[in-house]
């Protein structure tokens, strides 16, 4: 998975199917653009069909670290499938959304 | 670093190092303190020796002082007369002083005789005898010798500096010369001198005699400075004690030997230049004739026996420590063994293993005490695991009746559709959804004969292991007498006589039980307490199918059941349902109610009777999101078609992938579901959810499903048919059946969100219907959906 270094975030580029394999991939390299305390990691969903329980429990291991060292972990650019799978998990109330990367980046660079 | 060390060498360290500076400490204290109590006495002996010397030196001096005098006052008196009286005095003096080595009486030119121009007899020892001669030769001239003249001159007692007295006594003396004279006042006349020697080899025995350490010596020196004993004979009156110094102390000899030349007494050090060696000398002076005595001693010898003792007191403090190493070293590792050995054994009781023997348990010390408290520990803990293990045991025991009663019971119900693919006159279709314990609902239909189909839906009062053995009785029942009996009526009151008999758990079933002619549609029921079914007539609304409501069975053993009966036109279909399905709950509390129920399938009848059932099943579940199910859900669905019969049956379609339990198989999974969906036109949004579906299935059995890392296989089976596809995953992993999965709690917060249980619930949420057996050490897992 590729993760983009843009100003002080972090973007991590979802692939368009984020399963058992892909998502051991993405919980390595989410690791890795965690190193070192706070700072921001953006996921950008946009080209994402597909999550499963795989998937969310990267995303949630993330988050937790990331709350703990003082830093967030935001998503962005969610499609129907993804939108419903995470609504049915009870998912969504867990993390800060913004429909788009480019609204994401407005409101986290204020 | 030390810190990372362990207690043994800590424990060794810290002793050896305070003992090692106690033992420097004490050692270098007593070192310097003897070094001083040794010096000092040393200054003490030093002095007393040469002063012992110097006392011993003077008697004999004073001694020879002693007789000029003598034989001065004796030659003033006119009384000797002769030469012969003269030597004969000489000669018994002599003899009478063994002291001296001789004496002389020297006269004045021809003041012994007026005719004999010099006088002067001299006796000295010879070896045991007095040996007398004349000085008055031509060779010795003594009234031109030095004792004479100095004598003579100073009009007084004097002693000469050493010399070798040629031709009188021929050794090495000092001559002591007094004048004296005839008449008294200024009238005195010089007569002569008297004298008397002492011959310095006499004296050098006295002071040759003291030896100090090994090299030590004594030395006399004259008033000169000229060397009177030295330990090099050559030396002696030839050199002065300056050449001494020059040799062998450098400036600091220089200043003693001035200090000595002019008669003080001291104590005093100085380096030898050649050697490097520290010398110490004492000195003093002889009053007598202020000559000086040294006595000068090496520091090392005097000191030998200081530093011997050092080197002995250190060997035996290096002893002493490695002994001290040695059994700070036992004591440690008798400590630490121990305590080694319990770590390890700490290690082991982690692991799980708790029976052992500990040799350290019959010590009395600390570390024993310790020991007993860990195997007291561990025995404790066996005891409490071992009853954790009786009671786990016991609840699982209990966990796994349930759950084989549930098996039971599902099995009493068929699940195989079509159920009669070979009469075209019917189709049944239904579904059975039990709730987490072990409910109570249960259907079945069968042909009483080649037209009769006799068919029913029943509800068990209360839950669990109880209320399934009451449901297969009855079901057993029903199926057994339904034969035999003439009506309906008849048949649940004999089922119902036998279920009052001994039914001591007071347990009760409502049942709606049928019989339909497949030919002419003619219908006759019995509702034992159950819910009405809906009847959906072709083209029209649903509505409740109405009659007489008899007694719940297993109440009243005289109960009497009324039968009704109706007509069922072609494509006609009947709906029967229990409790589970009007009284499902929303979040909000609302009951799904038996209207709602109503209105939908109105709205779906035109549909295949398993679309119909499933998309009502779904409705339940999208109503009932987000609450748990209580009860059991159980819906059964007939439609009629008469004598003419349904007309050509909708083929089944199919497929089969099998995988390996690796990982990367999912993506061929994927494929395969998404070969399928678009083979059969299936919308993109069931294509993901069986994909989601069987993912989370697959993944899970791929994960957790094996005990060993060998090759598996993990069979998919995809069936299609009248817009109901069934999925079926076969594997041999350990058994599990998600439908006993615990739920998740979607509602918990970020912290406490666990992520367990979600691929299931996921599954439970886009399925229809999950199925699940154990059959023949395989898991066999069902899922049907409406595609749609």
């Amino acid at each position: 998975m590729e993760i983009q270094s843009e100003g002080k975030m972090q973007v991590a580029i979802i692939p368009a199917r984020l399963d058992m394999v892909t998502s051991k991939e993405a919980e390595a390299a989410l690791a890795q653009a965690m190193e070192g305390d706070g700072g921001t990691i953006l996921c950008d969903f946009s080209a994402c069909d597909y999550i499963s329980s795989s998937g969310l429990r990267v995303l949630l291991a993330t988050a937790k670290e990331m709350k703990r060292r003082g830093g967030r972990l935001v998503l962005c650019g969610f499609k129907p499938y993804v939108h419903d799978v995470f609504d049915s998990a009870g998912f969504l109330p867990l993390f800060e959304r913004f429909d788009s990367k480019e609204e994401a980046m407005t409101a986290l660079s204020d | 670093m030390i810190r990372n060390r362990g207690i043994a060498f800590k424990l060794t360290f810290f002793i050896l190092l305070s003992c090692t500076v106690i033992f420097a400490v004490a050692f270098g204290y007593s070192y310097v303190l003897s070094r001083q109590i040794l010096m000092r006495n040393i200054e003490e002996i030093g002095q007393r020796l040469v002063a012992a010397t110097v006392n011993k030196l003077e008697i004999s001096l004073r001694s020879v002082e002693e007789v000029p005098g003598g034989l001065g006052s004796v030659l003033e008196l006119p009384f000797l007369k002769g030469e012969a009286q003269v030597e004969q005095l000489l000669r018994t003096v002599v003899r009478n002083n063994p002291d001296i080595y001789g004496s002389a009486v020297a006269y004045e030119p021809f003041a012994f005789e007026s005719k004999q121009r010099l006088f002067a007899p001299y006796c000295h020892w010879q070896k045991e005898s007095v040996r007398c001669l004349q000085l008055s030769t031509d060779v010795y001239d003594y009234p031109n010798k030095g004792w004479y003249l100095l004598a003579k001159e100073k009009g007084k007692a004097v002693w000469t500096e050493p010399y070798f007295d040629e031709g009188g006594g021929d050794v090495v003396m000092a001559t002591y010369a007094a004048p004296f004279y005839r008449g008294t006042g200024d009238d005195r006349v010089l007569m002569g001198v008297a004298t008397a020697d002492i011959s310095l080899t006499q004296l050098s025995k006295v002071v040759s005699a003291i030896r100090v350490g090994r090299t030590g010596h004594a030395m006399l020196v004259s008033h000169n400075g000229i060397l009177l004993n030295y330990p090099d004979e050559d030396f002696v009156l030839r050199k002065s004690i300056f050449t001494v110094a020059d040799i062998r102390g450098g400036k600091a000899m220089h200043r003693i030997a001035q200090q000595m030349v002019d008669g003080k007494s001291g104590y005093a050090s100085f380096v030898d230049p050649n050697t490097g060696e520290k010398n110490w000398i004492v000195y003093a002076a002889l009053p007598s004739t202020d000559w000086s005595l040294a006595v000068l001693f090496p520091q090392d010898e005097v000191m030998a026996d200081v530093t011997a003792l050092n080197h002995h007191v250190m060997i035996m403090g290096v002893v002493g420590l490695v002994f001290l190493f040695i059994v700070i070293v036992l004591i440690a590792r008798s400590i630490t063994r121990p305590l080694c050995l319990l770590a390890a054994k700490t290690k082991d009781v982690a692991e799980g293993k708790l029976d052992f023997d500990l040799e350290s348990v019959s010590r009395t010390d600390e570390v024993g005490l310790l020991s007993r408290s860990f195997v007291t520990m561990s025995s404790q803990l066996k005891r409490y695991i071992e009853e954790m293990t009786k009671v786990a045991a016991a609840r699982e025991r209990i966990k796994s009746e349930l759950a084989i009663a549930r098996r039971i019971q599902m099995s009493l119900i068929p699940k195989a559709f079509p159920p009669f693919p070979d009469r075209p006159e019917i189709d049944v279709y239904a579904v059975l959804q039990p709730a987490r314990d072990v409910g109570g609902d249960f259907y079945d239909y069968f042909f009483l004969d080649e037209r009769c189909l006799c068919f029913f839906i029943g509800d068990v009062s209360g839950k669990g292991i109880p209320a399934a053995l009451f449901m297969a009785i009855t079901k057993t029942l029903i199926k057994t007498l339904a034969r035999e009996s003439s009506d309906i009526a008849e048949l649940l009151g004999r089922v119902n006589h036998e279920l009052c008999h001994g039914n001591d758990s007071c347990l009760f079933v409502t049942i709606f039980c049928g019989v339909l002619d497949v030919k002419t549609g003619e219908l006759t029921y019995t509702n034992g307490g159950h819910l009405f079914p809906l009847l959906i007539r072709k083209g029209c609304e649903a509505e409740f199918v109405s009659g007489g409501r008899s007694m719940a069975l297993g109440v009243e053993e005289a109960a009497v059941f009324a039968v009704d009966s109706l007509q069922l036109s072609p494509h006609d279909t009947l709906y029967l349902f229990t409790d589970g399905v009007t009284e499902a709950m929303d979040e909000a509390g609302n009951f799904f109610t038996e209207d709602r129920l109503r209105k939908d399938l109105s709205q779906c009848r035109h549909y295949s009777l398993p679309e119909l059932v499933l998309r009502t099943l779904k409705k339940i579940h999208l109503f009932a999101r987000n609450t748990k199910q209580f009860d059991d859900i159980a819906m059964l669905a007939l439609r009629s078609f008469g004598a003419e019969g349904r007309g050509p049956q909708t083929e089944m379609v199919g497929d089969e992938i099998v995988l390996s339990n690796e990982d990367e198989e999912l993506q061929r999974l994927a494929d395969a579901v998404q070969a399928f969906g678009a083979t059969h036109a299936f919308s993109e949004r069931m294509i993901h959810d069986v994909n989601l579906s069987l993912e989370e299935i697959v993944s899970n059995v791929i994960r957790y499903g094996y005990e060993d890392t060998g090759a598996h296989q993990i069979r998919v089976r995809f069936a299609l048919r009248d817009h109901e596809l069934s999925i079926t995953v076969i594997d041999d992993a350990m058994a599990f059946n998600p439908l006993e999965a615990p739920e998740p709690d979607v509602d918990a917060s970020l912290e406490e969100r666990k992520i367990g249980g979600l691929g299931i619930f996921f599954v439970r949420r886009l399925m229809d219907v999950l199925e699940y057996r154990r059959d023949g050490g395989k898991n066999v897992l069902t899922m049907r959906k409406v595609v749609g």
